[in-house]
């Protein structure tokens, strides 16, 4: 018996003093940026508002970064844009003057609530708002099932901002769970791991000026949209291909269970007090690969895309709101090899819809 | 919720095991069991409370009736043990084979009635055939008249409540009543622990790595080449064994913690070296189930060697049909029905075959037939299976290119050869790891017989607790749930 409790006792307190140790790791080298521990991201927002092109960033909290690059603003943006992974590569020579201030603050999976946060952070930090939005409405925006919760890194400003227009009480400030569970994350423990790797071999350095684009990396542009390696850059016809009709199958991404729309008052009051501040708006839809498009629209359950772009025209119509792009890839004549998987376009996509 | 939840580790099982204890100390025993039902009764509402009623009813009915069983004279007892397996089935059939047989009927007449979509109740199929059991052995008068809160505990035990070990009150009541069984036990709780930690490594670590291959080869790909095939079709016999075995150590580990002893549900069914063997080492209480109330019944091995055969393949038809409702399901019990039809008339001539061939023809009729189990559609099977026996799709990594550039005048291409399953070199060590711990690693359940508080256990259980608990974030469910 007693050795037993003794097994038990010295199992515990090695488990608990592990454990420990690898959340003070993980909270101290913070590889995504998620505690605030990190200079090397507010570095790379410098840099990026100084007007310097950045390569070689990887894995950070976009939201996070985003509001450093917010902060870190060096002129007052005149047009900004908002969207998700499908909006990246909306870069300001498609469609802007180069005297316009521009920058695109498109984060990964972005939702409503990240439009109204990044708003909202422009008008907490800086008190204005831009004169023109480009919101890239993806067709999830409206499905409450979307699984899009990344948005509450940027809560503060989501509260701040919600407030100047809805009613409603404001989502109570939660403690971010998700973000504390990392400490004790496998992923995040290796990630920091590769991080610390990283940083050794680069003699401290995570991500690196340049001046051109013609770099096998992840680059970000100085009006924030992004050019990805080659390997997804360049990628091969087959490729394409077997990335578009592998995005049909299983779940698909932020579109499972989506039945009707949702979140249409939250979405209609925040444009109508954007359009009360004089704010001009643009609504981007981004098109699907037409294998991708022609797979899902054979599938009944995915025609609320549809109707997503049916009642976002309806809604553009009414308030006299520019409308660019459509889900439908065919109605741009797009072909297959003009995106790089199943939902993400290359540069001709967003360029040929904005020109 | 899940066993491997963080909810279930650091509140449910700890806050559980304390009160059920500290309520046994101050001798209140029935308190304890009380508690102990309602904390099961929780558990299971954790995932959807509407199936709470469904549970209860089914319990209480079934005690009725095993009552009545105990107390009625034998014509009447024939009735009421038909009355009572036949409410038992109707409930579980409603539930789980409705919109299965609106299917079919739609399909063989043409027509149009729409399909009821209900949700299948958690672990209905093990407490129905839990209680069918209990049933037959009130009807054979081997069970005692126990009271509600005990024959409550035996039916809804949160170890064992989602997905087996299918008990039988036998192995269950006595246990529950037993006083030693009221007071912690250090040994019980060094041992539970252990085993729960081999379980939830089984289960995060390994099943859940096999799980990406698995699901991206059978759900994902339009097509494979033979490596991605056979690399589908062996993670998912990996992922299913470690998933169902992982759970059952963790079921295991966790009733001990209350000195409850499930019974065995594994032992190495890889390392079977036929179809009957490995029947007598996979999901050993449900083949129990089958032989005991099933195949007996319907006359087993008594009534002449054709008999015998009607009888197995009856037996594992309904097997199949008892893990899904789909034609797969039924095709792959009926394999399994076949394949103890030849092992039994083979045996029965006297044949005897080298053992590594035995294993390899047992091994590799697993692995096929469990394509059928996995897949969702015919197209899905068909789809793997072609892709493993065809030699028109051979890929090989790239890295071999240059040694074996010949082969390209085969037809054979160099390349990314794991592309498809969205795998990479590491597939290869995978496999080889699994098989490598199916075939020469003792299994959890011999470890739990030689357990000793060493510093090597020590080691063991802190290494395995601690990788799994960071693999814990995301959500993953056990595939016997949903059957």
């Amino acid at each position: 018996m007693k050795k037993n409790k003794k097994w038990l006792f010295s199992s515990f307190i090695s488990i608990i003093l592990i454990v420990v140790s690898i959340s003070i790791l993980n909270y101290k080298i913070d590889s995504l940026g998620l505690f605030g521990n990190t200079n090397y991201l507010v570095k790379a927002a410098q840099a990026l508002t100084d007007g310097k092109m950045i390569a070689g960033l990887k894995n950070s909290d976009e939201r996070f970064f985003q509001e450093l690059i917010i902060k870190n603003l060096k002129v007052k943006n005149d047009a900004i844009a908002i969207g998700s992974s499908r909006t990246m590569q909306l870069r300001k020579r498609f469609f802007l003057e180069d005297k316009i201030n521009f920058f695109n603050h498109s984060v990964s999976g972005a939702s409503l609530e990240d439009y109204i946060a990044i708003v909202g952070a422009y008008e907490m930090i800086h008190g204005y708002i831009p004169k023109t939005i480009v919101l890239g409405t993806d067709p999830w925006i409206f499905n409450k099932y979307s699984g899009q919760n990344r948005w509450k890194s940027l809560q503060k400003y989501y509260d701040f901002e919600i407030s100047k227009f809805s009613d409603e009480a404001k989502i109570n400030a939660t403690v971010n769970t998700t973000k504390w569970k990392q400490l004790i994350n496998y992923d995040y423990t290796i990630s920091n791991i590769k991080f610390v790797k990283t940083l050794i071999k680069n003699n401290g350095k995570i991500f690196y000026i340049t001046d051109t684009i013609k770099i096998d990396d992840g680059i970000k542009e100085i009006d924030g949209s992004i050019h990805y390696p080659y390997k997804r850059r360049f990628i091969k016809s087959d490729a394409i291909k077997r990335d578009a009709t592998s995005y049909t199958k299983g779940k698909v991404y932020s579109l499972e269970k989506y039945d009707k729309l949702s979140n249409l008052k939250l979405f209609e009051n925040f444009i109508k007090y954007l359009q009360s501040n004089n704010i001009k708006i643009i609504f981007f839809l981004p098109p699907y690969n037409p294998i991708t498009y022609d797979i899902l629209m054979k599938k009944s359950k995915y025609h609320i895309i549809n109707r997503a772009e049916k009642y976002l025209i309806n809604f553009a119509n009414k308030n006299d709101i520019e409308i660019k792009g459509s889900y439908n890839p065919h109605k741009y004549n797009f072909k297959y090899t003009d995106f790089s998987d199943g939902m993400h376009g290359k540069d001709k996509v967003a360029k040929k819809i904005f020109e | 919720m899940l066993f491997n939840s963080y909810e279930f580790i650091f509140a449910f099982l700890p806050i559980t095991f304390f009160i059920y204890f500290y309520l046994n100390n101050k001798r209140l025993t029935t308190a304890s069991k009380g508690f102990l039902v309602f904390s099961s009764l929780f558990f299971y509402s954790w995932w959807n409370i509407l199936y709470l009623p469904i549970i209860l009813s089914s319990m209480l009915f079934n005690f009725i009736i095993g009552n009545s069983l105990n107390k009625n004279s034998k014509l009447n007892k024939r009735s009421i043990l038909i009355f009572g397996i036949f409410l038992n089935i109707a409930l579980l059939g409603y539930f789980k084979y409705s919109d299965f047989f609106i299917q079919n009927v739609n399909l063989l007449t043409s027509s149009h009635i729409p399909t009821l979509d209900l949700a299948l109740p958690l672990a209905i199929s093990f407490f129905t055939f839990q209680q069918i059991s209990y049933l037959v052995d009130s009807y054979r008068g081997e069970t005692k008249e126990y009271d509600f809160l005990n024959y409550a505990l035996f039916v809804t035990f949160f170890p064992q409540l989602i997905a087996g070990p299918i008990v039988h009150h036998k192995e269950m009541m006595p246990q529950f009543a037993s006083k030693w069984n009221l007071v912690k036990n250090y040994k019980n709780i060094a041992l539970g622990l252990f085993i729960f930690s081999i379980g939830l490594f089984k289960k995060v670590v390994i099943a859940d790595t096999f799980a990406l291959w698995a699901t991206a080869g059978f759900d994902t790909a339009t097509t494979l080449n033979l490596f991605e095939a056979w690399a589908t079709s062996l993670s998912y016999t990996f992922q299913l064994y470690f998933d169902f075995s992982g759970y059952t150590d963790m079921a295991i580990g966790a009733a001990l913690l209350f000195n409850i002893k499930l019974p065995i549900n594994f032992n190495s069914p890889y390392k079977a070296t036929n179809i009957q063997d490995f029947w007598r080492r996979w999901h050993i209480t449900l083949s129990r189930f089958l032989k005991d109330y099933i195949y007996i019944p319907l006359g087993g091995n008594r009534k002449g060697e054709f008999r015998t055969y009607t009888n197995l393949m009856a037996t594992f038809i309904i097997g199949g049909l008892w893990h899904g409702a789909g034609w797969t399901f039924v095709f792959w019990g009926f394999l399994h029905g076949v394949a103890l039809v030849i092992h039994r008339a083979w045996s029965k001539l006297g044949f005897k075959l080298n053992t590594i061939l035995a294993w390899f023809i047992t091994f590799n009729f697993i692995n096929i037939s469990w394509v059928f189990f996995r897949a969702k559609e015919w197209d899905d099977a068909i789809k793997v299976l072609s892709s493993m026996f065809s030699l028109d799709n051979v890929v090989l990594p790239g890295l071999l290119e240059n040694k074996l550039i010949i082969l390209k005048n085969y037809g054979i291409e160099f390349g990314g050869f794991t592309t498809n399953i969205q795998g990479g070199i590491s597939i290869i060590f995978w496999l080889f790891f699994g098989f490598i711990l199916i075939l020469f690693f003792r299994n959890s359940m011999n470890k739990l017989q030689e357990f000793k508080p060493t510093t090597l256990n020590g080691f063991l259980f802190v290494s395995m607790f601690i990788i799994s608990f960071y693999k814990l974030s995301g959500y993953s469910e056990f595939l016997y749930f949903r059957f």
